[in-house]
């Protein structure tokens, strides 16, 4: 008995030791290893793990591991969890609401002194697309690297187009045509008095799209100095109503996470917004004739809304894993591996140069689809940079969703547009928003 | 007489139903689970109930999957391909091997073709994701590791209360029991900073060591020792044995059944605990099992075929483990029950 | 061998004795004191100060709690966790009692039957959270396909604010079950059978009997059940974090320990999530308390 409890105690302690030694991937002697936490999940992460296998062989002096966390979500919390338990990986996507608080604790390396020790440095600067520049800007610092960006764009099925009557070369550009294209989309197949297929499927919490179509009415999501929010306003009615009115009219549909995905190629709608990215998703699964094409827009100035991560480097002492980050970043996103990221995943790249490549251009000739979302940089903005936005965009999203039910509800009616219930909706996400920027732990404590 | 037992059979009839329809609300999300695993994507995602995993059958024309569908004209069965939906319900069919040739039928008069097919690759697909290989040596690890250390320090803590007499005994026994009323998740915050101080975090030890003790254990072992003759102990030290050649000669061989209840517990705790290593590790290589399943849930959100094959994976284990000592661990909750 | 020599022996046999007990309380005593009881003052001290562990500590007194006194949020959490318990433990209590009496028969096949009902309770919780939600999915779960049989629309469960809370105890309820109908069964069994037997020849029919006889002697059992059960809905999580990761529609399904968790590991403000941590110790304590003390009054009154 007491042997077999020694036993026991011995491979409890062989164990303990051996834990050290049991990591996910090994390090190739002699190299530098570069942990990188990601998000990147499906078909997304197969291109950037090909892609990291690739740097690893083109060189023999950095090696970099990459550890995919699920989702950004959980990405965001095991990265501030990795600082607190001082065991972070050399370099992170992280989203921008993040990297200032980072930055401030002292956590990250300033890009501006990697990039300064360029030889090209101006030029180096000068080829990152501008908005992307200014997003990762922090209080005049580059504290981040854009790493894959993506606006929304429009998807439609162009035999549908055709079906009734519609020019498939011409979707809908402006929110009103959005409207009377979703009227002649919407059709009854099979004569029990029910439509089959409608105009537009949408994700029931379709907050990104919303905020894109507010600013293009004319609205202001954010006032930075004061925290201030104004979607209690003519920009935020004509945007949530747009919605609203289609739901209710029985034209358009909306369904939970990435189901409007499936409806649209299953049929069942014509016609919706959303990543640019969603096409290596769909990849393989579109049984019909499409286009893709920039979403419709307001009346009053054009607006996107640019969405995805950015990618930084801790800061962990260590002057060579840095140099090793540095390289790989640069390296990631230099001219040729940037267009073909771009390619492969179809995230914009983060180079002016990428955008101009051969293999770019003659892809953007070949295949109009691609090239669409490319017309709405020149307009692009990004949401307000601050922790608490992760909650206010929860916030809308809650009231968004309850419009949209609401709507659903009422189809059928004969109602005129409710307005009044269009602008308790505001008042509430006006207020709630408000609530969680004023009631935000960040500044009461 | 007869009417009684005519009453009595009457009685276990509905019994017996009453309890098989309990039975099926228990079981059947298990079978759902199991069928869902073996689906295509289509099949999950259609509006009927299927039991058996069935997949649309489809044929390429123009370079597009067209479904088939079994239909009826002329008086013939026929597969034939759906082309396109049209308005009134009706739709065009096109014989594959006559492409040429087209019908127009209503379209809910026809069956669509599903041959049953399963899809066995979401196993190896879903255990492919993650590393589900890992983070069931983990979990493995983890709970032997935690539960042995815990076995031993709890009955060396228990053989000290069952037969040592020494100051402050009952004082300490009284502080340990108080200790049991101590919600864990209010500890979460503390234990973490203090784990975070000790630089503890993201390593093994964070899932280990808080687990080498539990007071319950202490109380449970106590118990049973205290049914064991006083005089034993006594007679063994007398007799030139070392106290702990009395607990490992004596003690352990008459503990078997404690140890073995105990050790099914909590290894079973330490198999299913999620909040802790949830917070605790960050690392994919300390994942524990049901946190990489929280993971895949966040990673594969969409791919219900692949969640159920992780989820019956991640449960398979278990029950057969619970066949092999169903008996003993029922009595061993029914006990916890009736110690209050 | 004399006898001063043999006391001797015995003497320093004795101080060794004491001295030994100590070790073999030691690391027991060692773990259960370094993480279950200094972290309850400390997690007190933590919540005077305004950490993130990652920049340097601010001491903000008192401020934590007077926050969390307005704090909407947490209020709402409190309320959804009634709100679970209140839910949770009759359905809970109702279910698995019924059950177990009619185990209690002599019937076929009732280990079988044993085995059935407390699968669910061995299994992970992580993992029959995925299955159920994929049951409650609004587009293509069972349950919307189920009751589109019979005609009821769908409805988005676990998405809904209405309902998303209630999904939540079903599943809960179905996962737990088992084990209240052993223990419930276990009671049942240490009811004199001739107490029934009496009963019968008086005439008393089977809910008279439920009333008189199977309710007042099980009613220690009851309360066990019901007290652990209202402790365990204090601390529910899990199935909260893979069901509904955000913490349901409009914070619908975020109880205390998941706000805990949301502020303290999602937002990493440990101080506001220590003090929140200590409500809950005092919430559950109390509750714990006050079953301790009741359980002691009974058994001094019978």
């Amino acid at each position: 008995m007491r042997y077999a409890f020694m036993l026991v105690l011995l491979i409890t302690i062989t164990g303990f030791h051996g834990c050290g030694n049991l990591k996910e991937e090994t390090i190739p002697p002699g190299r530098i290893g570069i942990t990188f936490w990601h998000g990147m999940s499906g078909p997304l992460g197969k291109v950037l793990t090909t892609m990291m296998d690739e740097y690893n062989q083109s060189q023999e002096q950095y090696y970099v591991i990459g550890i995919n966390m699920g989702s950004y979500d959980t990405l965001q919390k095991k990265i501030l969890a990795s600082v607190v338990a001082g065991r972070s990986p050399d370099i992170s996507q992280n989203y921008e609401a993040l990297t200032l608080k980072l930055s401030e604790a002292g956590k990250l390396v300033c890009l501006d002194d990697l990039i300064a020790a360029e030889p090209d440095a101006k030029e180096f600067v000068a080829d990152i697309i501008p908005v992307m520049l200014r997003n990762n800007t922090f209080n005049g610092k580059l504290w981040s690297f854009p790493f894959n960006k993506s606006v929304p764009v429009l998807y439609y099925n162009k035999d549908m187009f055709r079906e009734v009557g519609l020019d498939p070369e011409k979707p809908p550009v402006t929110t009103d045509q959005m409207r009377e294209y979703c009227r002649k989309l919407t059709r009854d197949l099979d004569g029990d008095g029910e439509a089959d297929v409608l105009g537009y499927g949408m994700t029931i919490r379709n907050e990104w799209n919303w905020s894109c179509v507010f600013m293009s009415f004319g609205g202001v999501l954010f006032d930075e100095p004061t925290r201030r929010v104004f979607l209690d306003t003519e920009a935020g009615y004509k945007a949530t109503a747009f919605y609203y009115d289609m739901i209710r009219e029985g034209t358009a549909k909306f369904a939970e996470g990435y189901d409007h995905q499936n409806d649209w190629l299953a049929g069942k709608v014509a016609m919706f917004e959303s990543s640019i990215v969603s096409r290596v998703f769909l990849k393989g699964k579109i049984r019909f004739d499409f286009g893709v094409a920039p979403i419709a827009q307001g009346d009053v100035r054009p607006a996107v809304v640019l969405s995805g991560t950015n990618i930084n480097i801790f800061n962990s002492g260590n002057s060579a894993k840095i140099a090793g980050a540095w390289d790989f970043i640069k390296w990631f996103t230099n001219t040729d591996n940037g267009a073909r990221w771009s390619i492969e995943s179809t995230y914009i790249p983060v180079r002016q140069s990428s955008l101009n490549t051969e293999k770019i251009q003659s892809i953007f000739a070949e295949d109009p689809n691609f090239a669409a979302p490319y017309k709405q940089l020149d307009y692009a903005e990004f949401v307000p940079r601050i922790p608490d936005w992760f909650e206010c965009r929860v916030k809308i999203s809650d009231e968004l969703e309850q419009v949209y039910i609401k709507a659903a509800d009422q189809r059928d009616s004969g109602q005129s547009a409710e307005q009044d219930l269009v602008k308790l909706h505001l008042e509430r996400m006006q207020k709630n928003v408000t609530g969680v920027l004023v009631n935000s732990l960040e500044t009461l404590l | 007489m007869a009417s009684l037992k005519w009453e009595n059979r009457i009685s276990k009839t509905i019994i017996h139903v009453m309890l098989i329809f309990g039975s099926i609300i228990m079981l059947f999300p298990f079978l759902w689970m199991i069928s869902t695993s073996l689906k295509g994507n289509e099949s999950i995602l259609s509006d009927s109930i299927e039991m058996i995993p069935r997949d649309q059958k489809t044929t390429l024309i123009d370079g597009v999957e067209r479904p088939l569908y079994e239909v009826s004209f002329n008086n013939e069965q026929k597969e034939m391909v759906l082309l396109r939906s049209l308005n009134e319900g009706m739709a065009e069919f096109i014989d594959p091997a006559n492409p040429d040739e087209s019908v127009v039928l209503p379209l809910t008069k026809q069956k669509p073709v599903r041959p049953m097919s399963f899809h066995w690759q979401n196993y190896p697909d879903a255990w492919n994701a993650q590393p589900f290989g890992r983070y069931f040596l983990n979990t493995i690890f983890v709970a032997s590791v935690s539960v042995l250390c815990q076995l031993f320090f709890s009955s060396l803590a228990a053989y000290a209360f069952a037969f040592f007499r020494f100051p402050f005994k009952n004082a300490i026994f009284i502080f340990l029991l108080g200790t049991m009323m101590l919600p864990q998740q209010a500890l979460l915050v503390p234990n973490y900073v203090i784990l975070a101080k000790l630089h503890w975090l993201d390593t093994y030890l964070a899932l280990i060591v808080p687990f080498t003790a539990s007071v319950y254990s202490v109380f449970f072992f106590r118990q049973f020792f205290l049914t064991l003759p006083r005089d034993l102990h006594d007679a063994a030290t007398v007799d030139g044995c070392s106290h702990m050649g009395f607990y490992f000669r004596v003690l352990v061989p008459l503990s078997l059944p404690p140890f073995l209840t105990l050790g099914i517990f909590s290894f079973l705790g330490s198999w299913n605990a999620f909040i802790w290593p949830l917070i605790v590790t960050n690392s994919t290589h300390l994942r524990v099992l049901q946190v990489g399943l929280a993971y895949f849930l966040s990673d594969a959100g969409t791919e219900w075929g692949l969640l159920m094959a992780a989820s019956t994976f991640s449960i398979v284990p278990l029950v057969i483990g619970y066949f092999f000592v169903q008996k003993r661990f029922v009595q061993s909750q029914a006990m916890t029950g009736l110690k209050e | 061998m004399n006898s001063t020599n043999l006391k001797a022996r015995r003497r320093k046999f004795k101080s060794d004795r004491q001295y030994f007990a100590y070790l073999l309380l030691l690391p027991t005593l060692l773990v259960i004191t370094s993480f279950h009881v200094l972290p309850i003052f400390y997690s007190f001290a933590l919540s005077l100060f305004n950490w993130d562990l990652i920049s340097q500590a601010r001491y903000v007194a008192l401020k934590n709690f007077k926050i969390l006194a307005y704090d909407p949020l947490f209020w709402k959490s409190l309320w959804n966790t009634l709100y679970y318990t209140i839910l949770s433990v009759p359905m809970s209590i109702i279910s698995a009692l019924t059950i177990a009496i009619l185990l209690n028969n002599k019937i076929k096949g009732i280990d079988i039957y044993r085995v059935i009902y407390f699968i669910p309770v061995i299994t992970s919780i992580n993992a029959v959270s995925i299955v159920w939600k994929l049951i409650y999915h609004p587009n293509f779960g069972l349950l919307n396909k189920l009751l589109s049989l019979i005609g009821i629309a769908p409805q988005r469960w676990l998405l809904d604010p209405k309902w998303a809370m209630l999904s939540i105890v079903v599943m809960s309820v179905w996962k737990g079950l088992g084990y209240n109908v052993i223990i419930f069964l276990t009671g049942l069994k240490n009811i004199p059978v001739h107490l029934y037997e009496a009963a019968t020849v008086d005439g008393a029919g089977r809910w008279s009997q439920f009333r008189h006889i199977t309710w007042p002697l099980l009613s220690p059992v009851t309360f066990f059940i019901f007290v652990m059960s209202i402790i365990g809905s204090f601390q529910v999580f899990a199935q909260i974090y893979m069901m509904t990761p955000g913490g349901g529609p409009m914070n619908s399904t975020t109880t205390v320990v998941f706000y805990l968790y949301k502020i303290g590991f999602g937002d990493f403000h440990f101080g506001y999530a220590a003090a929140i941590a200590f409500e809950l110790f005092i919430m559950i304590f109390s509750l714990t308390l006050i079953q301790k003390l009741v359980v002691e009054k009974r058994v001094h009154y019978q």
